[in-house]
């Protein structure tokens, strides 16, 4: 046993890989991706397989594959991802698993690099499988070494929620490095009844999983991971998660004698919870995401202490959107006694530093050369990944999930006839989702074009590479999948793959295909400066004489270009790029091979 | 049980926030003493405001309480003055005045006295300085974090031992030494202030 200061993704590793993992599925995104990359360091001393999927259905159907092969497995994704894997998860439920499958899912409360803040522990309601939440790194180890066997009890997949707090939270974790065996069970064995889900055996399938929600209520009375205290409170706190730390932390300050409560898991101990309900007057439902426990709560209450007040974020004790803090929590216990708490100091408005696309980073090229050939009445329809963030140079119009760029401006360009469409994605993204909508595209005769920014890597999330780059997660070498095959094979009328950094050129070449008709893909390719391991050996100069003070440097919102004193002047930042030398109308801006 | 030391660090993203919060949670498992703490991954790492909470000696959650922070190392100016509220009035703040102005036209950048005005309001004393310089001169400005750390570090419940062995387990070898040195003129740089407020 030892100690290290972990993340709370890096400790839920240890607990997957300690509790017998024998293959692990996923598709990065944030807050997930720790986890994988935990598991990518320990898969040799464990023994297990860990891949980087394309997308979270094929992970999770990969997962489930080897769950009913009666290996353990798991599938890792944020929430969003949920969405995507969604079919494979609601059936594998009634088909159940053999070994365990652990699908553990990231939500993302306050929305710190998502779309949406949706609560993962719907779907295990809807799914009708067990849900367990840690409150911390060390509970995520401990649960999730122990999620195999509760699954593997009921043969359900389980799903382990984590909340961005906790995942990129961070404590002393105890873990223990031994190392162990990949737990061999059954094998493959042919049971059609079980796992060939026509409607014969679907109907069947369905009436086991009904059966086994009774049995299922009884086990998680036993769970180690509640903390429900015997004896009689007025009031009662009620938490799931992180929360139960907010609470204990306000209740040490204030030397009080709240009943805490802990909920672990989902459906929750109904049976425990009951029991301490009945004698309530007052109770404080604290969760991150949905009211999904006070719904509960209240209906237990309902049955055992109807007159009990029940607050929460459905009565808007609490903010039904945004991320728990200590400070939302004491404001909702003050006024559970009826109090109004002064207002502590808030925070005073500054200039906000928003995030933007890295100096020299190859995007910024691709979306000023995009923007100059289409136009300002062109419609950017976006993605998810890096490139995002060219809504600050007014080059993404929208921005809704994995692989909508491509046929959500379809969609726009079917019905936009006039106005150029540009779809833009990029290369990870593209294998995510994009193909079946280029192909659509293709098959549909629309006339749009696709601009797919290559830059080599999953940027965003941290590097993880992907088919087109020719490497596994293990670091395996393999031959690439190229993207230009790709969307000739998927039926593109024509394909250009041009260097964003080579600016006049591959203006021609958009240019060029601005003019055509039908499904059009430019690939603009060049790496993420992130990777790249020579420094640029261009020298960037503002030649004053020369400047115009025109400004249309600052439109590339570039952090290495600042404007001082009416003049542009190219900051330490600068990463020699080139690029805003190519866009300056008067020549004043130079680049130039540095001289050693 | 006593209160924990928290302490906020914030920047832009690319600085090596996580590093200073790695940095100190390892030297709290050598002192034997819990830690919880809280950062920023994902999109705001590109360039973006971030912050971390490291909470020493706690039991509790990562984050920590607004008004309560006994230290806020501020890696830029314009973020000590955007996190300044989490100081509690007899912390210290320990601040970077090296600007790193947001990119784009749209927005101003306002002046480092109004700046430093928002972080004195609190009441906290302020050990503020061009710490991006100094750290240049010792040879990297990759190493103002781990400099940065070291101007903290006497006024931090942990020993400047356990602080070095920290940095020696956790950054590349060939990187130690360079590290080590900003280190240590981060503190003594600092301690002498410190035994100046305490007389």
């Amino acid at each position: 046993m030892k100690k290290e200061y972990l993340l709370g993704n890096h400790a839920l590793a240890y607990g997957l890989a300690e509790g017998g993992l024998s293959a692990s599925f996923a598709y990065p995104g944030t807050p997930s991706s720790e986890i994988t990359e935990k598991l990518i360091e320990l898969a040799r001393k464990y023994n297990f397989y860990v891949e980087w999927s394309i997308n979270e259905k094929v992970a999770l159907e990969n997962a489930y594959g080897v769950a009913i092969s009666g290996y353990r497995s798991c599938a890792i994704m944020k929430q969003v991802g949920l969405n995507v894997a969604a079919d494979p998860l609601m059936t594998s439920a009634y088909t159940g698993v053999i070994g365990g499958l652990v699908v553990v899912v990231a939500d993302d409360p306050g929305i710190h690099s998502s779309q949406n803040e949706q609560d993962s522990r719907r779907y295990a309601l809807f799914a009708k499988i067990p849900c367990l939440e840690p409150a911390s790194p060390q509970e995520a180890l401990e649960m999730a070494k122990f999620s195999f066997e509760f699954s593997e009890k009921f043969g359900l997949p389980v799903m382990l929620r984590t909340v961005t707090r906790l995942a990129h939270g961070k404590a002393d974790v105890q873990i223990n490095v031994t190392g162990r065996q990949v737990n061999r069970k059954s094998g493959f064995k042919k049971d059609p009844a079980c796992f060939v889900m026509v409607p014969a055996n679907a109907r069947t399938a369905g009436r086991k999983l009904n059966e086994k929600q009774k049995q299922l209520l009884e086990a998680v009375e036993d769970l180690p991971y509640h903390q429900i205290q015997e004896g009689k409170s007025e009031t009662i706190i009620v938490t799931s998660g992180l929360a139960w730390h907010y609470a204990r932390e306000l209740a040490f300050q204030e030397n009080s004698h709240w009943g805490i409560i802990k909920i672990a898991s989902y459906p929750v101990p109904e049976k425990k919870l009951k029991m301490v309900l009945a004698d309530a007057r007052q109770v404080l439902v604290l969760e991150e995401g949905e009211p999904v426990l006070q719904e509960i709560v209240e209906r237990l209450s309902r049955s055992v202490n109807p007159g009990a007040e029940i607050h929460g974020k459905l009565d808007g004790f609490l903010p039904r959107e945004g991320e728990l803090s200590l400070e939302l929590v004491e404001d909702a216990i003050y006024r559970l006694s009826g109090k109004v708490r002064k207002t502590s100091s808030s925070p005073v408005s500054l200039p906000v530093r928003p995030p933007v696309l890295c100096p020299g980073c190859p995007h910024r090229a691709s979306f000023q050369i995009l923007k100059k050939v289409f136009g300002r009445s062109a419609i950017f329809s976006g993605d998810i990944g890096c490139y995002t963030l060219g809504i600050n140079m007014g080059a993404i119009d929208t921005c809704l999930c994995m692989g909508a760029g491509i046929s959500m401006g379809s969609g726009i360009a079917r019905r936009e006839e006039s106005r150029p469409v540009v779809a833009i994605i990029g290369d990870s993204t593209f294998f995510h989702a994009g193909i079946p909508a280029v192909i659509n595209c293709a098959y549909n005769q629309v006339d749009l074009v696709v601009a797919i920014l290559d830059n080599r890597t999953t940027a965003m999330t941290g590097h993880q590479p992907h088919p087109g780059t020719g490497q596994t997660a293990a670091g395996k070498k393999f031959k690439e999948i190229n993207l230009e095959n790709l969307c000739r094979a998927c039926g593109a009328d024509e394909v250009m793959t041009v260097d964003p950094y080579r600016v006049e050129e591959t203006m021609a070449v958009v240019n060029k295909l601005k003019q055509g008709k039908g499904l059009r893909v430019v690939i603009f390719q060049q790496e993420c400066l992130l990777l790249r391991k020579q420094e640029s050996n261009l020298e960037v100069k503002v030649d004053t004489e020369k400047c115009r003070q025109c400004k249309l440097c600052l439109e590339l919102g570039c952090p290495a270009l600042e404007w001082q004193q009416d003049k542009p002047v190219i900051s330490p930042l600068c990463a020699g790029c080139g690029v805003c030398a190519s866009f300056c109308p008067h020549q004043a801006i130079t680049k130039n091979e540095k001289k050693f | 049980m006593k209160k924990s030391f928290d302490m906020v660090i914030c920047g832009v993203g690319g600085q090596g926030i996580i590093l200073i919060s790695n940095l100190v949670g390892k030297a709290c498992l050598l002192e034997d003493l819990p830690v919880t703490g809280t950062e920023t991954h994902g999109m705001a790492q590109r360039g973006g405001s971030v912050e971390a909470h490291v909470r020493i000696g706690n039991i509790f959650g990562p984050q920590v309480p607004v008004g309560k922070a006994d230290l806020l190392m501020a890696l830029e100016p314009l973020e000590a003055a955007r996190y300044a509220y989490y100081l509690q009035p007899d912390g210290l703040a320990v601040v970077n005045m090296a600007e790193i102005k947001p990119a784009g036209w749209k927005t101003s950048y306002p002046g480092k006295e109004q700046l430093a005005a928002l972080v004195q309001k609190t009441g906290a004393k302020v050990l503020a300085d061009d710490f991006t310089s100094q750290a240049k001169k010792l040879g990297s400005v990759k190493v103002l974090n781990t400099l940065m750390l070291g101007v903290a570090g006497p006024f931090l419940p942990l020993s400047s031992g356990s602080l070095v062995e920290a940095l020696r387990l956790t950054v590349p070898e060939k990187f130690f030494l360079l590290n080590q040195r900003a280190l240590k003129w981060g503190y003594d740089y600092s301690l002498p202030r410190k035994e100046e407020w305490r007389g």
